[in-house]
């Protein structure tokens, strides 16, 4: 039989598979099996491709805290109704690695916060981006001065909305960006 | 032979470890789902699974047996290895405080660090070559010949070593009084520990319990006379590492500095997208965080709105500027002048009161010996708190004030220690220099007529140095524990009234704690030559501290999250630590040059200045040579000391010349890659708009060669323009010019099935790996967002005008320049995007031959992935319509359709030119039923 992986879960193979794929260690990947399995742990021994929804999903800590949890999930479900199995949220921690380059970040960061999918980023999607960061104190908050702000300063050709290339090169001047988009692992 | 060799060297250069990595990461980087990594993956893994087969052998890692077991040992690596101090308070202290709170912090525990360096050195260089060498303690009766007496001229020849070793015995056993009263021994001990003679200091915490003993009897004879010069060269050490720490660490701050001058322009992106920490972990965190990100949402736009307005300097202002800082150096004289006298007062006083063991003498004593460091430190904690509210009648900027209040309070720190200090340096040191052969009669007498220096004037002095650490930290933590709770409960109790109110609130200011830690690291660089441990002490106080500054920071104090952006305040508290340090090097240089150290105790007792020891470490290689000559006529202490002096300052300067170069040759760098990520972006926009102008005028040669004229003609040669739109021609037409009666939706689907090539090559990136990328990306096909760009072609007629342009030889101007381009092409092709134009059939279509020519497994991904991803998600369909009419929706672009409606003015331009080519005519011309 070999050595088995988590469990009996996953071969050998598959471990060496998925630490060449991501940029988790085999340590990382072992604790997070373990962190997901208590999400769902007897659907997940019968089945290693098992779909946690997106309910339970919140149940764990960094979704469950995080205003823009569900959308974290929606975009990387492989289905796209916002479950996960664990290849999916590897996948999602894997990108929110201090070692995955920016640009793989942003591609996923973008759909995030596209929330109407139109493909750009517009005063709609900047509304309920700070209606999220705010939550309660939405009614106090500036948002038109927000937005009218933050359309001069990243809408580069003024066509209204933000699209993917403006998005980038504004994501690209903030020195902290791989700081921010970063999920804990222990 | 040779033809073998080259094959083989390009197929290693092929396949080797370096490309299979390089792959792997290609595979990682992409922005896909994994189940398709795997693929991709596989594929790759089989291309060098023949490879690994012939070269490596089946290397498996050993791992632990059991998994629980594996998995504990794992967690604790981890923990091992990124194990940090104070994380949890650190990470309280932010969330609840804001960055620039947690900052101070962050500087304590950066001090601490920087102190248990100097700990390290202090250890390794004097305290354990001591250990070593004279054991733990050694008895004064032994090593000195009987019957010494210091004023008996019968031992004149005797040499300096065995002088110095009478004198220690001397001060050992003759000035120790024996304690009559038994009852309250502990009390008197204590009181003479803090206030008595220097015999009593005879301890490893002062420089009198590191003397050189001649005559002990200890195995390693060798290496007592290499001790002084262990003293010497580690207190050098100590200085010289500092010295570059801090610039090291000055260096750092400059690229802040800069990112800070460019950070201002994307504060609200910054806000927006990058508002939320993701690694958050509970719900506590987040509604902090929450509540911090709004506060700095309101400075960010109060910061926007006051962008426009500047200040003017008025003639009340430099009026008030003057005389306040008139006022500030008065405040400072008048503090040296009253400390000196208080504690010259303080003295005089402590010398009248008679040897009586009463106990209330005996505490009257203590406490009045330990009054000059409560004033001290009373001065310390008050004036900063003056100066800062002070500074804020001066109406200087942020940054500016923060550096005065800094130089005001570092000054009054350096100047009270001084002076509280300079009092027992007086009355210990007596002399400039004590007479030959005796231990402590001076060569003349002073004004008051003290003729006896006191023994072991170092290790008082150095008593000095601790009582005032001490006192701070209990003086500060007596604040912070008892007397602000007492503040916030009075304002609790007593509500209604406004002083009592302004009394209890309390607001924790990082620039006066900040100076606090500046001060503690001026007191260990000034104090550790006078002993050795104190760097060790000051550790222990700055960890103390900062439980004490938490409970200041979490308890006592309001919390009020201060501004997003983070002053270069560490900067300026680094150059602060700079300035200061270059004064306590004068002074230790002083020290170690001019003074004479005491003849009882201490590493240097035979020598008549500490710097001696380094001139006889080099004369005692080589008497004959001409160093020997040159060090003996030509060198002395009072030139040494100034050459070391210059030497270093131009070393500072080197350094920070080269730091600050490459440093802001770093920030110049990513301020051009940002500004080549502008212009690309633009660029790219540019180029798209004019492949739709190509696109759209395609019936029209002479269209397209008006248009394209304005960009050819910026130049100043005049250029082979037929020539050019023959290129073009090329570029746009790959399979060939067309036939007549070619149908337009195969055409246009022909078109699509070259955009994203074309776009590909548009694409000026230089960088190998993005390439390699591309290749891989257009393997996979559509799934990569920036290949699926077609709506474009559904797109309304732009009217060729000639926009005269200009030739800017400015590379600044450049940008705006596209940018006006930009937005008068956007303006005049009133760009209207039909969403459903863009038709899913022929595109899955070009997808499934593709696949079919690539092999399997890539086909299987590409079926998963067109099914896999809606294709309304995929394409970015541009909800904004244009400046364009609504009339203009059928495009040439739908098969279906086959009548073409080209826009009023552009179809009758197009009809009015003389158009050549006759098949062109044919198929431009729509068919009318």
């Amino acid at each position: 039989m070999g050595t088995i992986f988590g469990k009996g879960l996953y071969t050998r193979k598959e471990i060496t598979e998925y630490t060449t794929i991501t940029y988790l260690t085999r340590n990382e990947i072992e604790h997070l099996l373990v962190k997901f399995m208590k999400l769902a742990s007897s659907q997940i021994k019968a089945d290693n491709q098992y779909r946690v929804p997106l309910g339970v999903l919140m149940e764990y800590p960094e979704f469950g805290a995080n205003p823009f949890g569900d959308r974290l999930c929606k975009t990387f479900s492989s289905t796209g109704d916002g479950s996960l199995d664990f290849e999916d949220f590897l996948n999602c921690v894997s990108t929110f690695n201090f070692k995955a380059p920016m640009d793989t970040k942003i591609e996923y960061i973008f759909q995030m916060y596209d929330f109407d999918n139109d493909g750009e980023i517009g005063d709609d999607d900047i509304k309920e981006t700070i209606r999220r960061l705010v939550g309660e104190r939405f009614e106090y908050t500036p948002v038109e001065e927000i937005c009218i702000a933050l359309n001069k300063q990243t809408d580069l050709d003024s066509a209204g909305g933000i699209s993917f290339t403006e998005f980038k090169a504004a994501c690209a001047k903030n020195l902290d960006f791989q700081e921010i988009f970063k999920i804990n692992i222990f | 032979m040779t033809s073998s060799q080259t094959y083989t060297h390009d197929y290693r250069e092929r396949f080797n470890k370096k490309t299979e990595k390089q792959h792997y990461d290609e595979v990682k980087s992409l922005p896909i789902r994994m189940k398709d990594r795997r693929v991709l993956y596989g594929d790759v893994q089989a291309i060098y699974d023949f490879e690994r087969e012939i070269q490596m052998q089946g290397k498996r890692s050993k791992t632990i047996p059991f998994f629980r077991i594996r998995l504990l040992w794992n967690t604790f690596m981890y923990h091992m290895k990124t194990y940090t101090m104070w994380e949890a308070s650190l990470r309280e202290i932010e969330i609840q405080r804001g960055t620039l709170t947690a900052n101070m912090f962050y500087f304590i525990k950066h001090t601490l660090f920087f102190n248990l360096t100097l700990t390290s050195i202090v250890l390794a260089g004097i305290i354990i070559p001591h250990f070593i060498i004279f054991g733990w303690r050694i008895d004064p009766n032994t090593v000195c010949p009987s019957g010494f007496n210091q004023s008996d001229s019968a031992w004149q020849n005797m040499s300096q070593g065995d002088l110095a070793e009478c004198c220690f015995q001397h001060h050992m056993t003759e000035s120790d009084s024996p304690i009559k009263n038994k009852k309250i021994e502990w009390l008197i001990r204590v009181s003479k520990f803090l206030g008595g003679t220097s015999s009593w200091l005879s301890i490893p915490l002062f420089y009198g319990y590191y003397t050189t003993h001649v005559n002990s009897p200890s195995t390693t004879q060798d290496l007592k006379a290499w001790f002084p010069l262990f003293y010497a060269g580690s207190v050098i050490t100590v200085l010289v590492i500092s010295f570059c720490i801090l610039i090291r660490n000055i260096a750092d701050g400059i690229k802040e500095i800069v990112r800070n001058k460019d950070g201002d322009v994307c504060v609200f992106s910054e806000l927006v997208f990058c508002g939320y920490h993701h690694r958050t972990l509970n719900d506590k965190e987040a509604r902090f965080r929450r509540k911090l990100w709004l506060h700095n949402v309101r400075v960010a736009i109060r910061a926007a709105k006051a962008w426009s307005r500047r200040q003017i300097i008025t003639r009340k202002i430099i009026v008030i500027r003057i005389i306040v800082f008139i006022s500030m150096a008065m405040v400072i004289a008048i503090t040296g002048f009253l400390i000196y006298m208080w504690s010259n007062f303080i003295y005089d006083t402590a010398e009248t009161m008679n040897d009586s063991e009463k106990p209330s003498i005996i505490l009257l004593r203590t406490a009045v010996t330990c009054l000059p460091a409560i004033v001290v430190s009373i001065c310390n904690t008050v004036l900063p708190n003056v100066f800062i509210k002070i500074s804020k009648l001066e109406m200087y900027t942020v940054e500016t004030s923060t550096t005065l209040v800094l130089y005001r309070s570092l000054v009054v720190r350096l100047v009270s220690v001084v002076l509280a200090v300079s009092r027992v340096f007086y009355k210990s040191y007596v002399c400039y220099r004590v007479k030959k052969h005796t231990c402590t009669i001076c060569e003349k007498e002073d004004k008051k007529g003290h003729d006896m220096r006191q023994p072991c004037w170092e290790s008082v002095l150095a008593r000095e140095f601790y009582k005032i650490l001490l006192v701070e930290l209990l003086m500060k933590s007596f604040l912070t524990v008892v007397v602000d709770p007492f503040r916030r409960m009075l304002k609790k109790i007593f509500f209604r009234f406004q002083i009592m109110r302004r009394i209890g609130t309390l607001r924790f200011n990082v620039i006066r704690h900040s100076i606090d830690i500046i001060n503690v690291q001026v007191l260990c660089w000034i104090g550790f030559y006078f002993a050795p441990t104190f760097p060790l002490v000051v550790c222990l106080y700055l960890f103390v501290i900062f439980y004490v500054k938490k409970f200041a920071v979490l308890v006592n104090c309001i919390g009020a999250p201060e501004a997003h952006r983070v002053t270069r305040t560490t900067t300026i508290f680094l150059s602060g630590k700079l300035v200061s340090f270059l004064m306590v090097l004068t002074f230790l240089v002083v020290v170690l040059g001019g003074l004479q150290p005491s003849r009882g105790c201490g590493p240097f007792a035979s020598y008549d200045v500490p710097w001696q020891t380094i001139d006889d470490f080099i004369l005692i290689k080589d008497p004959d040579s001409v160093m020997f000559i040159v060090f003996e006529h030509v060198a002395s202490p009072s030139v040494y000391v100034p050459l070391i002096f210059i030497s270093l300052t131009i070393l500072y300067h080197f350094y920070a010349r080269k730091g600050s170069l490459s440093t802001t040759a770093e920030g110049v760098k990513e301020l051009i890659t940002m500004e080549g990520e502008d212009k690309q972006y633009l660029s790219s926009r540019l180029m798209q708009l004019r492949f739709v102008n190509q696109k759209v005028n395609y019936y029209d040669p002479q269209s397209i060669f008006d248009s394209e004229k304005r960009y050819v003609s910026s130049t100043n040669q005049r250029l082979d323009l037929v020539g050019q739109w023959k290129d073009m021609r090329a570029a746009i037409l790959p399979f060939g010019m067309t036939k007549a009666g070619v149908q337009r939706g195969e055409l246009s689907r022909k078109m699509k099935i070259f955009a994203p090539q074309f776009r590909a090559k548009s694409n000026t990136s230089s960088q190998k790996l993005r390439q390699s990328k591309q290749r891989l990306q257009s393997r996979l096909g559509s799934i990569v967002r920036r290949n699926v760009s077609i709506i474009e072609l559904n797109t309304q007629l732009p009217q060729s005008t000639n926009v005269p342009v200009k030739t800017t030889s400015t590379k600044s101007k450049t940008t705006t320049l596209i940018q006006l381009v930009l937005e008068q092409e956007s303006k005049k092709s009133g760009l209207k995007l039909d969403p459903n134009g863009s038709p899913d059939g022929p595109k899955s279509q070009s997808q499934a031959a593709r696949a079919n020519k690539s092999g399997g497994t890539v086909s299987n991904s590409q079926a998963y992935l067109t099914a896999g991803k809606k294709p309304g998600a995929q394409i970015p369909q541009k909800a904004r319509s244009y400046a364009g009419s609504e009339s203009n929706k059928k495009t040439f672009s739908d098969p279906k359709t086959k009548t073409n409606v080209m826009p009023g003015k552009t179809n009758s331009q197009s009809n009015k030119r003389i158009i050549k080519d006759p098949k062109i005519i044919t198929a431009a011309v729509p068919k009318k039923k």
